[in-house]
């Protein structure tokens, strides 16, 4: 008997397995096996304005938390962005209201979303229904 | 079977409501095409798939720029040779008598803290400046440097995609010129120059990249070796990737470079 909980783990895994970039098979495929839409550059594959996350190699989100300041700043950390890292942003500002706007801050040149105090477990619950 | 039933539901719902959190969740592309082509005239005779972990990685110059200092760090000779106290030359003499002169103490004229006095922490040529970077970064600073010049235009992958594509009789799918001593006229030591002209090369930095040597290219590149590297493929550093105008890579060093750099990604 399979519990519920392993159950919907494993089926979020499966889709995962599916989503992540690494899984691509190889780094060279022959011309025959690739469709169009698997093409960068292709303009329905890739609009502005879309994200992925991709997890650890140890299957975790990248999300965590840093102390600043001599250790009694602590901030969270979202890292391994790709695509818009501001759209992300936004939409994890809708998703989680409760956390002040003043506190969200986006480094462009490393892709990472900085939230000022510990958000970790608020970031990785909405990031989990999807990556 | 009911339990099995509801969580079924369970796995659904959640991920119907998925779309509601994050609407803008979309994986990328896993391959971009890259054209392969002949050498001198750069004519396209194939495309080829190639994943986005290689030539769509997107520009990060804080990476670029850590790999950068690691070269130039492991590149230092570190020459530099100061005397210490032991070898500065003047005597060991005591300058002035402990007490009584109404001035400070001082010991020898080699004291680091005198004027021409000896280096304090002295050392010795050659001197270790090399750096450390987690091999994850220098592969992803690779990976990104590639893709920064794939996305500018300035990469030519040359090939014949494993003997698939059609090539002109004139044209090769290596980075090499045949060396052409005896016969005459010597058509070989003109090409590259008419390689340059006809692209309009001059002037630009170049970047040839071999799976192995090539004589004759490393030949008829010397007159221009202060603008044009001929490097063999395990020899490229990310600086010759950032500093060439146009980088041609021959496909086997390519692929070979590809599945080097992506080693350590999972």
């Amino acid at each position: 008997m399979i519990g519920r909980h392993t159950l919907y783990r494993n089926a979020l895994r499966c889709s995962r397995r599916l989503h992540t970039p690494a899984a691509a098979a190889t780094l060279f495929p022959p011309l025959s096996s690739v469709s169009p839409a698997q093409l960068l550059g292709n303009e329905n594959t890739r609009p502005t304005g879309t994200y992925f996350v991709e997890r650890s190699a140890t299957g975790n989100l990248p999300v965590y938390s840093d102390t600043k300041g001599g250790g009694n700043k602590l901030v969270t950390e979202v890292r391994r962005v790709q695509g818009d890292v501001l759209a992300l942003r936004n939409d994890l500002q809708a998703a989680l209201p409760y956390i002040p706007r003043d506190n969200w801050k986006v480094l462009l040149q490393s892709r990472k979303i900085i939230i000022k105090g510990d958000a970790v477990k608020q970031v990785k619950s909405v990031l989990s229904r999807c990556f | 079977m009911l339990k099995n039933n509801s969580s079924a539901l369970n796995i659904s719902r959640s991920l119907a409501t998925t779309a509601k959190v994050l609407p803008n969740v979309q994986a990328p592309p896993p391959y971009t095409l890259a054209t392969v082509r002949t050498f001198p005239s750069l004519e396209p005779v194939a495309c080829m798939p190639v994943s986005t972990n290689i030539l769509g990685v997107p520009l990060r110059r804080d990476i670029l720029w850590r790999a950068v200092v690691q070269e130039n760090d492991n590149r230092r000779v570190g020459a530099s040779n100061p005397p210490g106290r032991s070898e500065n030359g003047y005597s060991r003499h005591k300058i002035l008598p402990q007490k009584g002169s109404g001035n400070a103490r001082v010991g020898d004229a080699n004291s680091p803290t005198r004027h021409k006095g000896a280096r304090a922490l002295a050392r010795h040529a050659p001197n270790d400046y090399t750096t450390l970077l987690p091999n994850k970064v220098l592969n992803l600073a690779f990976r990104t440097a590639l893709s920064h010049q794939y996305k500018q235009g300035n990469l030519f992958i040359i090939g014949d995609s494993n003997g698939t594509a059609k090539i002109n009789e004139t044209d090769s799918s290596k980075l090499d010129i045949t060396l052409n001593d005896e016969v005459k006229p010597n058509f070989s030591s003109v090409l590259f120059n008419k390689f340059m002209n006809e692209h309009g090369l001059e002037k630009k930095r170049l970047l040839f990249v071999t799976s192995a040597t090539r004589p004759g290219l490393l030949k008829y590149t010397d007159m221009y070796k202060q603008k044009v590297d001929v490097i063999e493929q395990d020899s490229v550093e990310v600086n010759d990737l950032l500093k060439a105008s146009k980088i041609f890579i021959e496909e086997a060093a390519f692929k070979h470079l590809a599945e080097k750099f992506t080693s350590l990604t999972v």
